[in-house]
């Protein structure tokens, strides 16, 4: 019979040769697939590393259980959570202290005992510059800015969880204003590890609506500062960007600006700025429609003033108009009668011309009497009567 | 009368005004063309103050 082992005798022997070969803790860097808090208080998790691959992405290369024992996980979680502002959740690329050991039952497992917030943090704005990168080589970076918004934004696609404070907020801000708004809420998860395809999903199902809106708000949901990742998701900024309406944002956190806030036309800071912002449209567009109906009203006194001011010079124009014809015509008339005035017979006779008649008429040449004729000359003051005695025709 | 538009009246107005100035102005025609004249302005008056009211109106 060959020389065998037991199963359990192998695996002791795995189990010794671990021992040996890695005596003491080492640091291990891998992301986070599961994370699951026992009602012991003990955190188990699942790692693995990727592999990058061109057609699926990235692939499972390796994978371990791991576990943080209850001793150890309140210390380490605030310690990660105070340095990061999140909460250790899946996704996340951690580096870890673990020991390693064998279990002839249980396999290889994981005990963590120290993590380094610091790769973490390093990890996620690495993760963060990428996706910025990524949207600028894909010519989506400006989309959403290049949206024309409206004057008014009076119809609003709101992105939020029905039960945040944030969403209050911005509701109750909506609600003081005097303009109506409308809003229609579009649920998404604000935070998590799916929160980001959430994000997505609703942005689709605003567009899928078939309802008409001037603008889409994404108003952050819960009360915690921490957890800001999903809006450093690469899908989550890319819809945002791809957005046919102008994205307003009110994440709520003032630490750092996430990559959805980047690509969005409006980024505001909180979800009260993002209705207050939206009430100011209203208000705007209600002072100019003021401003017009005064301008209005004015240019329709200034036209109707100048029209009557110039029915009155007409007034005045046809008063002189017709005085200055009147007149006109009456000197017209006068110098007429001097001149009728001048050729009068009267003027004449006093002049010392005479007027010689016979009883044919008035006598205007040498063949109109005959020698010895008696003939009456009228001069100014009367006439005088008297005989032809010569004839003298030289003037002819 | 009434049927004739503003803007005619206001053409005729000026028509008449501008044959005042001219020399051979017809004096049997005078009376008749100020009268005419008086007429049409009191009348775009009308409608002016008219116009005036009605957009006062629509800015209560």
């Amino acid at each position: 019979m060959r020389e065998s082992f037991t199963l359990y005798e192998l695996q002791r022997i795995v189990g010794a040769a671990i021992e040996q070969f890695l005596p003491s803790p080492v640091w291990v860097s891998a992301e986070i697939v599961e994370l699951k808090l026992n009602s012991t208080g003990h955190c188990y998790l699942e790692l693995v590393e990727r592999e990058q691959n061109s057609v699926s992405g990235s692939t499972a290369k390796a994978q371990a259980r791991a576990v943080i024992w209850r001793s150890r996980y309140p210390q380490l979680a605030r310690k990660f959570e105070t340095a990061t502002g999140r909460g250790l959740a899946a996704a996340m690329k951690v580096l870890v202290q673990v020991s390693v050991s064998y279990h002839p039952l249980y396999g290889m497992s994981l005990q963590i005992t120290d993590i380094d917030p610091a790769y973490t943090l390093g990890e996620a704005e690495r993760q963060k510059q990428l996706t910025i990168a990524r949207l600028k080589s894909e010519g989506v970076w400006d989309k959403n800015r290049a949206v024309t918004v409206s004057r008014i934004v009076q119809r609003v696609a709101v992105i939020s969880s029905a039960t945040a404070a944030g969403y209050r907020d911005f509701m109750n801000e909506i609600a003081s204003s005097p303009y109506r708004i409308h809003t229609t809420l579009f649920e998404a998860l604000m935070q998590g590890e799916r929160s980001g395809q959430s994000i997505v999903d609703a942005l689709n199902a605003i567009e899928n609506s078939g309802e008409e809106f001037d603008a889409i708000a994404i108003i952050r949901g819960g009360g915690s500062t921490s957890d800001l990742e999903c809006f450093n998701d690469y899908q989550a900024a890319l819809s945002v960007a791809n957005a046919p309406l102008p994205v307003i944002t009110g994440i709520g956190h003032d630490k750092d600006v996430s990559v959805v806030d980047m690509v969005a036309a409006i980024p505001l800071k909180t979800p009260t700025a993002v209705a207050a912002w939206i009430c100011a449209t209203a208000e705007r567009f209600d002072g100019e429609l003021e401003y017009a109906a005064i301008m209005l009203r004015e240019s329709c006194h200034k036209l109707t003033q100048s029209a009557m001011m110039r029915l009155e010079q007409y007034s005045e124009r046809l008063h002189t108009g017709v005085t200055t014809a009147l007149s006109r015509q009456g000197e017209r008339l006068a110098s007429y009668a001097m001149m009728a005035e001048n050729f009068a017979p009267q003027r004449l006779l006093r002049l010392g011309f005479a007027i010689a008649r016979s009883n044919n008429g008035v006598i205007r040449s040498t063949d109109d009497v005959t020698l010895g004729q008696r003939i009456t000359i009228e001069v100014a003051n009367g006439s005088i009567t008297a005989e032809i005695v010569e004839k003298d025709e030289s003037n002819e | 009368m009434s049927n004739i538009s503003y803007t005619e009246a206001m053409a005729e107005i000026e028509k008449i005004l501008n044959s005042l100035q001219s020399a051979d102005c017809d004096v049997e025609l005078l009376a008749q063309k100020v009268k005419r004249a008086s007429e049409l302005i009191s009348l775009c008056r009308t409608k002016l103050r008219k116009a005036e009211q009605e957009v006062e109106k629509l800015f209560e």
